[in-house]
């Protein structure tokens, strides 16, 4: 494969959108045991990279990059970013045993989606990295859950405990348990999604979240493109109508920007047009350097309490067109978004002054 | 010549407490869970420091070391690769150079080790990557009221990373949160 030389540098396009474009053509396949190198380009690699290494996708651009001829200085950082994800990744997935066991223990049967779940499918650990352990306990079992991974004396466990399915509540927990699979991982049994509840889990999880880290559709292409014969689409798409519309828009969205192969995905979603303004919105999220996600801000609380800060951290919370549909219920057809936004900004206020009123609810992040 | 290490005993040992070591196809990754410190072995300094059993002249070292990499390995090699080792920490006691290469400078080292390939000990400083989107920074966790101690993974990456398996949470009587196990 022969990297295209660093000059002269192509035109980058409008503003965020153009380095977004950058990541998206980096990260072209770069989930597959042999991502295909050609047509990567050096100025895209170069441009793109703090912003993949902040995303978390730093280590797939090394998998695909590291056959090419790229300069040592451009492939050390994505490198290191892939090492060092590679033993997070080691001392979470040692955790994962333990967190079943002390479940399991007090008769509870979680499932573990996301993180581990979906990094296994990589071809190298260290190329999906993850920060804690997803787990699903039935909403009754949320208490008897929680007493068991902090007890007292033991180590405490990384764990995000989910009280229900989050964005498959629109499915009864035993179908979902029901389909679910078991793998062995150390000394426990881990119970993981079936396919098609993952993969739907992960559509929705991202966009929820404003679909601001690509690696997440490279989640969904890889996904797609390891799907088990017996994958049934149906299953996939039932439930409420208004989320199978926008996981289906998700699953485009990881065609348009990445080129997930869409062979074998029935017509419905294949041909399901997005709407104009989706793609540039996922690209300009992409190419926002200063971008602070959910659960790395500084609760707006404390931001209150230094005036000096309060427009920085509104501007952090003004919510993208995705977060905005996502958030107040809409479809993602052709309307405009930003009342949306606007929508669901106010909405987010009336939350944190009611969490503030009370202070029961945690606080807005 | 003294090819002795510091505890006297001339054969270095491994050491094992408080890292994970993932094995890759062309690379060992070493994570110091004390020191929060990664580090990225070659090839061959991969395999001298396997052989590093405490029991093994250096001679003996060397032709492991040339069994598991698959090249000889030659002395100069296992010297630089312990000399490496040893820095990061991986020895369970530090190497002491033998006299006769006390006075080599830091470009000769250098050069021997570009001859050699697969001697790098690189120290990996953590990447900037926001690992996920539900892990708090240590600069927020500690900015923040006990009552509002977010219970999520602390960031292990970043300007200020907290150690890993850490959460934000209240510690005792503490006023405001911290990055705990």
């Amino acid at each position: 494969m022969q990297l295209r030389t660093l000059a002269p540098t192509p035109p980058l396009g409008p503003g965020h959108e153009g380095r977004g474009r950058q990541v998206a053509r980096v990260l072209r396949g770069a989930w597959r045991e042999h991502p295909d190198a050609d047509g990567l380009d050096a100025a895209d690699l170069v441009g793109a990279s703090p912003l993949l290494l902040r995303g978390g996708s730093a280590g797939l651009a090394w998998w695909r990059s590291r056959a090419g001829q790229v300069p040592p200085p451009v492939l050390k950082p994505l490198h290191d970013a892939f090492a060092v994800h590679t033993l997070q990744g080691a001392i979470l997935e040692g955790k994962i045993p333990a967190t079943f066991t002390r479940l399991h223990a007090r008769g509870i049967r979680p499932l573990l989606g996301k993180g581990w779940a979906v990094a296994r499918l990589y071809p190298r650990p260290g190329l999906r990295p993850y920060g804690d352990i997803d787990v699903y306990v039935r909403p009754g079992d949320e208490e008897a859950a929680r007493a068991a991974l902090d007890r007292p004396g033991e180590d405490s466990l990384p764990v995000d405990l989910h009280r229900g399915l989050a964005e498959l509540d629109d499915r009864p927990f035993e179908d979902v348990f029901a389909r679910s699979r078991t793998v062995r991982l150390g000394a426990a049994d881990v119970r993981v999604f079936g396919p098609e509840d993952h993969l739907r889990l992960m559509a929705l999880h991202l966009l929820r979240h404003g679909a601001w880290r690509p690696v997440w559709f490279c989640d969904l292409a890889l996904m797609l493109e390891t799907l088990p014969p017996d994958f049934d689409w149906a299953c996939f798409m039932s439930g409420d109508g208004a989320r199978t519309d926008a996981a289906v828009c998700a699953v485009r969205l990881a065609h348009e920007l990445i080129g997930a192969s869409l062979e074998g995905v029935p017509a419905a979603v294949r041909e399901r047009t997005l709407p104009r303004w989706l793609v540039p919105a996922v690209l300009r999220q992409w190419g926002e350097a200063r971008f602070e996600p959910h659960g790395t801000r500084t609760p707006m609380a404390v931001e209150l309490r230094r005036p000096r800060g309060l427009l920085r951290a509104l501007r952090a919370r003004w919510p993208n067109a995705v977060e905005a549909t996502v958030g107040r219920r809409a479809r993602f057809n052709g309307l405009p978004r930003l009342p949306f936004q606007i929508g669901e900004c106010l909405a987010r206020t009336l939350r944190f002054a009611r969490a503030q009123g009370g202070l029961a609810a945690p606080p807005e992040r | 010549m003294s090819k002795k290490t510091k505890d006297g005993s001339g054969r270095p040992r491994q050491r094992r407490d408080g890292l994970v070591v993932e094995q890759l196809p062309q690379e060992t990754l070493v994570y110091d869970l004390e020191r929060h410190k990664a580090h990225c072995l070659g090839v061959v300094a991969a395999a001298v420091w396997e052989a590093c059993d405490g029991k093994r002249s250096m001679a003996e070292i060397a032709a492991s070391a040339g069994r598991r990499a698959g090249q000889t390995v030659p002395l100069d090699a296992v010297w630089l690769s312990l000399r490496r080792l040893s820095r990061a920490r991986l020895l369970a006691t530090p190497v002491a150079l033998p006299a006769a290469r006390v006075g080599t400078s830091r470009r000769e080292w250098l050069k021997k080790a570009a001859a050699l390939g697969g001697l790098s000990v690189l120290s990996i400083t953590a990447p900037t990557a926001a690992q996920a989107a539900t892990c708090t920074t240590q600069t927020t966790c500690t900015g923040l009221q006990n009552r509002f101690c977010t219970g999520a993974p602390c960031c292990t990456t970043g300007p200020n990373p907290a150690p890993p398996g850490t959460i934000c949470k209240k510690v005792g009587n503490q006023n405001m949160c911290s990055c705990a196990p």
